[in-house]
């Protein structure tokens, strides 16, 4: 159960701005944490970083309170699954998948059937027993992605990386290899680094959620920690789907002003706010309503379990999600309520949380 | 359909046509001499213009010569010998100069300089470094104390300062095209491999060594093709001796051909060598196809026959795949 610390690191690709920027977290022994943020954020850096491929200009990494600096990658006992796959193109999937048993530093601690053993069983987890023999050329995106998975799982590292290890899966699969990596995680209850640009696999399985965008880790807390009180703007965006309204507003004395209604709600200095709402917190109705906005439908999207209208009020857009089978055309009138316990209010200029949304 | 049938038999008639020139060409400067070559091997062609056909005796007679014999060996071990050092020592610069940080280009240049030599000089160049008297390699075995060796008096040495001249001049072919391999081996499993826990002489032998093996195979089969047929050098340094000690077949072709004037019996012996030459290479383009073949992507069809060959899992089994509904 190896603690990870990440203190201030930073690093410069020699671009204008740092690819990863005085970023700091600490994941505990045995936690699964998720590094989410869109492409280009940061995240296989960081992740290179750790594993010991990039060396960090500044700012320092340890693992189970010994400092990484000057370890070389083989000698760190950490396991990744990289983003392209990375297999060896020249060993069939079982001799990929023993080569972590047996690499130089681990020889002799295994024997000849105890890897046998459990390359068989790595192979099972992830459903390819029957591509053992073939040469990773022969596989398809989705196959490799789960014979890179099983090579890293293969044995019992320190800790575990993960650079976006299920993307290439179908969504049924990728729903339950979730499910199987949560799993495998807690059983060998190795301390796990897992980064996704997909909001939902960090809801669904991080102890620990950092939200990275554009190198800076915007906030770093729990799943509910970022969800129900984001700490700014981009972390809000970054979370939640479909996508959070962001709306411009005004707060002063009384309340704050959105859509041309007023909320009784952050009543504070006067100035410009943007107002976070998410989708399924707006009320809509089809109807006349007291305290909502009039407005007119653009577009509905149906996501079988729930539908999206997208509505126009005064050139603003609001996403709203609704019960299945509530029709609403194109061009039909809608009313738009936003209630005020729902409201997340940040800071116009900054971005910054001002107030949260109430938990009921 | 008849029309766009005979529409492409003509399209086929002329492209043969168009053809024709380098066919032509092709007939004149590749075909024939090799058709005249065996001809001559079964003759008794001499330098004076008289010849008959006599079969297999040209043959009969290099294979029973004890001359024949020596130079046929001595190919065999030089082309061994040169290649395999040159591989060796090309690898081994290919990966000092691609781990080194600094000077990269410079190396490089500088380690081609020996193969814009043309054969002539380097052969020259190299019998006045080993000359006994005056050579300075002389000069510096004496310097350092070790015992002087008869370079160009006895078999071995001779041999040895053949295959070094040899080996200096064609190590940066060997070079280059494994410094061009390895720039352009995908980085991500070598990384890979490092966090697996490989490294150093493990990285090089389990991972980068495989990866290299089609442009090895390359490089090795030009070089082996080359090296059947080395002449220049031994012809400078040696001219085959002491005796017949240092002699190759194409040596040996030379001087009963164009010095004893046995058109036949030379052309026999260069005949000879174009037989092992292509065995050499056959068994060496296996190989290298076999490398090759083990790497290569599989194109979408293939990929497709193997998708379609999966085992289902048992425990899918409750749901249906969709394409056996549409059946
Ligand atoms: N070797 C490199 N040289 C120069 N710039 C780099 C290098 N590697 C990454 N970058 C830059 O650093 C930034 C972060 O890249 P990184 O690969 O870490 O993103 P990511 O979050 O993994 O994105 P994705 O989700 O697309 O994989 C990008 O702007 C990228 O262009
Ligand atoms: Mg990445």
């Amino acid at each position: 159960m190896e603690t990870l610390t990440v203190t201030g690191v930073t690093k410069t690709f020699g671009g204008p701005r740092p690819a990863v920027d005085e970023l700091s977290f600490t994941l505990g022994g045995g936690e699964f944490g998720v590094v989410v943020g869109p492409s280009g954020a940061g995240k296989t850096t960081l992740l290179n970083m750790i594993a010991g491929l990039v060396p960090p200009d500044t700012g320092e990494i340890t693992l189970d309170g010994a400092s990484l600096a000057g370890t070389a990658p083989e000698r760190r006992d950490i396991a990744m699954v990289f983003e392209n796959y990375a297999l060896y193109p020249h060993l069939s999937v079982r001799r990929n998948l023993e080569f972590p048993l047996r690499a130089p530093v681990r020889r002799g601690t295994l024997s000849r059937s105890q890897i046998t053993d459990r390359v068989t069983q790595v192979a099972e987890t992830l459903r390819i027993p029957h591509l053992l023999d073939r040469l990773p050329s022969q596989l398809s995106g989705g196959q490799r992605q789960r014979v890179s998975l099983g090579r890293a799982l293969v044995r019992r590292p320190r800790l575990l990386l993960l650079d976006e290890p299920i993307t290439h899966l179908d969504a049924k699969l990728r729903h339950e290899m979730r499910t199987e990596l949560k799993r495998i995680q807690r059983e060998l209850g190795v301390t796990t680094l897992y980064a996704t640009p997909d909001q939902s696999d960090a809801l669904a399985l991080a102890d620990l959620v950092v939200v990275l965008d554009a190198g800076r880790a915007w906030q770093v807390g729990t799943a509910a920690d970022v969800y129900e009180r984001p700490a700014n703007v981009t972390v809000a965006r970054t979370l939640g789907d479909p996508r959070i309204n962001l709306l411009p507003g005004r707060r002063d004395a009384a309340g704050v002003t959105v859509l041309g209604q007023r909320v009784d709600a952050d009543h504070g200095p006067a100035g410009p706010v943007t107002v976070g709402v998410r989708p399924g917190d707006v009320e809509l109705s089809t109807e006349p309503l007291a305290g909502a906005a009039a407005g007119r439908v653009l577009l509905a999207q149906t996501l079988g379990y729930q539908d999206v209208v997208y509505v126009d009020v005064e050139g603003a857009t609001v996403r709203a999600t609704v019960p299945a089978g509530i029709v609403a055309r194109p061009g039909d009138p809608a009313w738009v309520r936003l209630p005020a316990a729902r409201l997340h209010v940040f800071e116009a200029a900054s971005g910054q949380a001002l107030r949260h949304r109430e938990v009921v | 359909m008849a029309a766009p049938q005979s529409r492409a038999a003509g399209g086929q008639w002329h492209k043969h046509l168009l053809l024709s020139p380098p066919l032509a060409f092709f007939a004149a400067f590749a075909l024939f001499p090799l058709g005249f070559t065996i001809y001559v091997s079964l003759s008794n062609w001499s330098i004076t213009g008289e010849h008959r056909f006599i079969g297999f005796g040209n043959y009969a007679t290099i294979l029973a010569s004890d001359t024949f014999r020596q130079s046929f060996l001595n190919t065999v071990v030089f082309a061994v010998v040169t290649v395999l050092l040159q591989y060796v020592l090309g690898l081994t610069l290919a990966l000092l100069v691609y781990r080194s940080t600094r000077g990269q280009s410079a190396l490089r240049l500088l380690l081609l300089v020996p193969m814009m030599f043309t054969p002539v000089v380097v052969g020259f160049v190299w019998k006045t470094l080993f000359d006994p008297s005056y050579g300075p390699i002389s000069w510096l075995f004496d310097r350092v104390g070790l015992p002087q060796v008869p370079w160009f008096s006895e078999q071995l040495p001779a041999m040895a300062a053949i295959v070094i001249a040899d080996v200096w001049q064609w190590t940066p072919f060997m070079f280059l095209i494994l410094f061009a391999a390895l720039r352009s081996l995908p980085t991500a499993p070598l990384e890979a491999a490092m966090v697996d826990g490989a490294s150093g002489r493990r990285l090089l032998f389990d991972h980068m060594l495989p990866m290299l093996l089609p442009a090895s195979m390359t490089a090795i089969l030009l070089r082996s093709i080359e090296a059947f047929k080395l002449f220049d050098v031994v012809y400078l340094m040696t001219g085959g001796g002491p005796g017949v000690k240092t002699s190759t077949v194409t040596l040996s072709a030379y001087f009963t051909g164009l010095r004893s004037g046995d058109l036949g019996t030379a052309a026999a012996m260069t005949t000879m060598l174009l037989i092992v030459v292509l065995i050499a290479t056959m068994v060496l383009l296996r190989l290298l196809f076999w490398a090759g073949r083990r790497r290569s992507r599989a194109d979408d069809a293939a990929a497709l026959q193997v998708e379609r060959d999966d085992v289902p899992d048992p425990t899918e089994a409750v749901d249906a795949p969709v394409t056996t509904e549409v059946r």
